[in-house]
């Protein structure tokens, strides 16, 4: 008997509110205090305004990207969780991986940086001068800090979003109360805004390296993405949080690095050279020496923003990092252990627990800022992957998706992102030795792990299609037709045309038979609803086998378009012929809930039989709209026609020809029409369309005729809605019918290749 | 100074495209809100009717 699976989950804590300031709690870290002198030094007064600039653009459209996966797949995971959708088991785990040790490390990171900032600072008040070397408290305030905010992340989500977002909201606070200061200043000092002369002392090129280790800063939006288990409604907030914090983050450091500019007057005491050369003098120490000269006790207050902004930033990295070790163990990635949940506190106990090995780890054994770089690394390449899923999830799976949010202007948006983050990596060539070295042996060791244990044990994902019996016959030559067959009613109506459509070449049929399994069954139990399935195939088996060679599979799935599609790639199947009972059911679809993603999506020819029983056919009509489905729909009638007595009509309709001015004129279109079917044994003749509604005139020409065969196209019309002239008339017609599309040109390439 | 001028523009126009983008998906994320079902197909053909 089966053991019951028993399922534990997280409760929904966290607001719109908690979500933002855990996201701006993780971008406005002490890296940016310790960035903003170092951009100045390297890319010059304005090179640091408009590195900010730039990449709060940049960083927004990987956080649409987040934003729109998080609204749809909302669960505790990230960049692990989209990847598994989009990419499958191995690379899925890859980047959960990856994502656990960059946040932990991350967090480290913060802990040292808040480590010294209190250390420095105790000593300037004089707390610390029993003590010969100061600096030796550094490493075990850095662990105690870890420590405090591991037990504040095992108190449960709501203590961790409310301790981040107050402490968030006091450094946010300070940072907009120094972007003030610095405009009003300039408005009654205008001289000040001389120290942007001159902008780019270096040139646009070292705007690269700046944004380069400044990017990564806008890492906040994977932290929200964590927390799609414990928001309260998540489809809203997740989105809106991640957008909102970018902002708001990008704002503020533009704001900032302005005030810092325009802080010091040319000439000063103390001041030598141009003051943007004298802030970048101080590197790292840089922001503290400006904003000091700016507001009164600038340098104690900044001290204690970056205190504040550390701990805050390490509470959210640890909090990302355990739910990313969470979602591993969830999915048996990692054993069960790292799923298992606190019945009090409803935290993941095991994953925090290995987080904060992780974290203390670092922070007391290796050199932690060098080992930083490895994070950045690692975090480039998961929202370079974010990226690429939200292309491939979009394209795959938007008929079964729920979501809350769209990117805009897709794809140019995620392409625009993964082409910055190839130039970014580029600039991390300047990593330290040593995160050179712990980068490869986490990856590898994750590699190992995946190959030794994760990838037989992992549970199958409500997303994934599963072969349940499949025969192969070795790969010939043959054209490669594939049948799904659904309904054993009319399976040998399918077979019979694709007997037809298949005779004229040496071909191989592929019979499917796709198990639709409802969302309330598990997927291990899909065997039980094989049975009508296979009535149907065992059918057309019998039919064909004869005649051609054939191969059966039976798939199940959640989704019968996804699988389909799926088989047709695995396959390379070279043409898919499909049965429509000519009525959509539900009304968001023009030709059917599984024909419409299919006809999208499926990287083949395809053929789409209504109506045709096991007739002959005589006098066929092919109304011609000027796309490229028009040469393929002929083809397809001249299979369909009886070669002895059998005769093709073709029949441009008005304005058809429109699409090629410019390039072909109408009659050089036809002429060339034609010339592809003049040698064929079917007479193919023209006739010209009457001065009326096209789908009107050939609804009233298709009567005289046994068979009508369209050209299919228009996708993005079929997607927003509006149905094209060929689904108008698909639908009105009473002949029987084909609708034909064929597979060509680059869309059909870049269908193949994602 | 064209280097101030071109600075200045490419500062106005990230941060002006970074609200317009803020601006037009919170309310996209509020008019989905609204929707029942919510799949692609479902938000395209809304956004057309």
């Amino acid at each position: 008997m089966n053991k019951p699976t028993v399922t534990t989950e997280l409760s929904r804590d966290l607001n719109l509110f908690h979500l933002t300031m855990m996201g701006l709690g993780m971008m406005i870290g002490a890296g940016v205090f310790l960035g903003i002198g170092n951009a100045i030094h390297i890319a010059g007064p304005g090179g640091v305004l408009l590195t900010f600039a730039l990449n709060t653009l940049l960083a927004l459209f990987t956080a649409m990207s987040y934003a729109e996966l998080s609204s749809a797949i909302p669960r505790a995971g990230g960049a692990y969780n989209f990847a598994r959708i989009g990419f499958g088991r191995g690379t899925s785990f890859l980047a959960g991986w990856m994502e656990w040790f960059a946040s932990s490390v991350a967090g480290s990171t913060y802990a040292i940086t808040f480590a010294i900032y209190m250390v420095r600072y105790l000593e300037q008040l004089g707390v610390l001068s029993w003590l010969p070397v100061a600096t030796l408290l550094v490493k075990p305030v850095a662990a105690l800090i870890a420590l405090f905010f591991l037990y504040i992340n095992y108190r449960g989500a709501s203590e961790t979003g409310k301790a981040g977002a107050i402490m968030t909201a006091g450094q946010t606070l300070f940072l907009i109360v120094i972007g003030v200061v610095g405009v009003v200043v300039a408005i009654r000092d205008p001289s000040r805004l001389q120290n942007f002369q001159p902008f780019l002392p270096f040139g646009w090129s070292r705007l690269f390296v700046t944004m380069g280790f400044t990017y990564v800063a806008f890492e906040g939006f994977e932290v929200i993405a964590q927390a799609g288990d414990e928001a309260k409604e998540p489809k809203k907030n997740l989105p809106k949080a991640m957008l909102y914090s970018v902002y708001i983050a990008g704002l503020t450091y533009v704001a900032v690095a302005f005030a810092a500019v325009i802080s010091v007057k040319a000439g000063a005491p103390g001041v030598t050279g141009e003051p943007w050369q004298w802030i970048g003098s101080f590197r790292e120490r840089g922001f503290g020496e400006a904003i000091s000269r700016l507001i009164p006790f600038g340098n104690f207050l900044l001290t204690l923003a970056v205190i504040f902004a550390s701990t805050s930033a390490l509470n959210a990295t640890i909090y990302s990092a355990t739910r990313a070790s969470y979602a591993l163990g969830r999915d048996r990635m990692l054993p069960e252990l790292f799923a298992r949940i606190a019945k009090r506190r409803k935290t993941p106990w095991f994953a925090l627990l290995a987080t904060g090995l992780i974290v203390l780890l670092v922070v007391m054994v290796l050199p932690t800022m060098d080992v930083a770089s490895s994070a950045s690394l690692m975090f480039l390449f998961l929202f370079f992957l974010v990226n690429l899923c939200v292309i491939k999830i979009r394209l795959n799976m938007s008929d079964e998706l729920q979501y809350g949010y769209l990117t805009p202007l897709f794809p140019l948006v995620p392409l625009l992102a993964i082409s910055v983050q190839v130039v970014l990596v580029a600039e991390l060539r300047h990593m330290s030795l040593i995160a050179l070295i712990v980068a490869p042996i986490w990856i590898l060791a994750g590699l190992l792990i995946y190959m030794l244990y994760s990838r037989s044990r992992a549970l199958p994902s409500e997303g994934e299609i599963h072969i349940l019996e499949e025969d192969e016959a070795p790969e010939g030559n043959e054209y490669r037709i594939m049948v799904p067959v659904a309904n054993p009613e009319n399976a040998l109506s399918l077979v019979w045309n694709t007997h037809k459509i298949g005779s004229s070449r040496p071909s191989r049929i592929k019979l499917l038979h796709m198990v639709p399994v409802p969302d309330q069954v598990a997927l291990g139990d899909a065997e039980t609803y094989m049975t009508e399935g296979r009535e149907g195939i065992v059918e057309a088996m019998l039919y064909l086998v004869q005649r051609f060679p054939i191969t059966t599979t039976f798939r199940y799935c959640r989704n019968i378009a996804r699988g389909i599609t799926s088989a047709v790639r695995e396959r390379n199947v070279d043409l898919l012929i499909m049965g429509w009972h000519g009525k959509s059911g539900d009304r968001r679809f023009r030709i059917g809930s599984t024909l419409d993603p299919v006809i999208s999506r499926a990287p083949c020819n395809i053929v789409i039989v209504k109506g045709c029983g096991s007739k002959a056919f005589k006098n066929v009509l092919v109304p011609l709209f000027g796309e490229l489905n028009d040469a393929f729909a002929l083809d397809t009638a001249e299979r369909m026609v009886q070669e002895k007595d059998g005769a093709i009509t073709a029949m441009p309709l008005r304005g058809a020809a429109r699409k090629h001015r410019g390039i072909w004129s109408e009659e050089r279109y036809l002429e060339r029409l034609m010339r592809r079917v003049e040698h064929r044994p079917v007479k193919v003749r023209l006739k010209s369309t009457p001065p009326m509604d096209p789908v009107k005139a050939v609804l009233r020409e298709s009567k005289s005729y046994d068979l009508v065969v369209l050209g299919l196209s228009g996708s993005f019309l079929r997607q927003v809605g509006v149905p094209t002239l060929s689904e108008q008339i698909a639908r009105q017609c009473s002949t029987p019918l084909i609708l034909a599309k064929a597979s060509k040109g680059l869309s059909a390439l870049t269908k193949r290749w994602i | 100074m064209l280097d101030i001028v071109i600075g200045v523009v490419i500062i106005v126009f990230c941060l002006g495209a970074a609200s317009a983008f803020v601006l037009y998906s919170r309310r996209q994320i509020h008019r989905i809100a609204l929707m029942k079902r919510s799949t692609y197909r479902d938000i395209m053909q809304n956004k057309h009717e």
